[in-house]
């Protein structure tokens, strides 16, 4: 399993207001079924503040099912797919639809290819985990647009740790790449 | 269930078995996916064989 895990303390104090790299994660040797980030509420400084904080997640996910597949997003070790609503938006062609499902659905892709999702999270002021994600996925060998909305029915009082899961074993297959930043140190709401 | 843990604080990564049951995927999803579309173009042709102006409904 070769991982390129990169974390840069060192701008951590100058109030930075760009995209920040926090980990960039690679699975090799083999596929995994979930990548979980932990110690996000150990990071220095104004990283780990919960109501000021947004985190990005720029994910290429490679499929090695030959099935469609969904992936979830969990938070804080709450692995129960009954504890997270998801809304979501689908366009394929002149065609869109849209769905609301009981789970932490946050992207999808189709059987055996690959697909580049961008994803934000956060605690909101409510204090309910939040995460907007927006990706492309095969459809029938066109491209189809989707979007999704994802939140944690409990408040959560930070973001200790992330996990990516696929819902079907081994599902986050070699040569997938996760990177993990901050979007952004919301001074001002 | 086969987990890849990155420790971001640690700068630290492991694979390990969180002793998990693997999931299993829901076996309606695509189908659920596909019955709430609404294909636009095919309305429109429908809208139009009936003699109702695409524009009248935009």
């Amino acid at each position: 399993m070769g991982i390129a895990n990169l974390y840069v303390p060192a701008i951590v104090n100058m109030g930075f207001s760009i995209p920040y790299l926090l980990s960039e994660t690679t699975v090799s040797g083999a596929a995994v079924t979930a990548v979980d980030f932990s110690g996000l509420d150990l990071l220095p400084g104004t990283l780990n503040d919960p109501d000021k904080v947004e985190f990005t997640l720029n994910i290429l996910l490679v499929n090695p099912i030959a099935a469609g597949a969904n992936y979830s997003i969990f938070v804080n070790g709450d692995y129960v797919a009954g504890n997270y609503y998801n809304q979501e938006l689908n366009a394929v062609g002149a065609a869109a639809g849209a769905m609301r499902s009981n789970n932490a659905n946050f992207a999808y892709v189709s059987a055996s290819s690959s697909s580049n999702y961008k994803a934000f999270f956060a605690r909101d002021r409510a204090g309910r985990f939040r995460c907007f994600a927006e990706g492309a996925y095969d459809s029938a060998g066109s491209t189809a647009l989707k979007l999704r909305y994802t939140v944690k029915s409990a408040t959560i009082t930070k973001i200790t740790d992330i996990r990516v899961s696929c819902d079907t074993a081994s599902g986050i297959g070699i040569g997938s790449v996760i990177t993990l930043g901050v979007a952004r140190s919301r001074q001002v709401v | 269930m086969k987990v890849l843990k990155v420790n971001v604080a640690a700068g630290t990564s492991e694979v390990i078995d969180d002793g998990l049951p693997e999931p299993t995927p829901d076996p309606n999803y695509e189908k659920q996916m596909k019955d709430g579309r609404l294909d636009f173009a095919k309305l429109k042709a429908k809208l139009s064989a009936l003699g109702i102006s695409p524009a009248e409904v935009e």
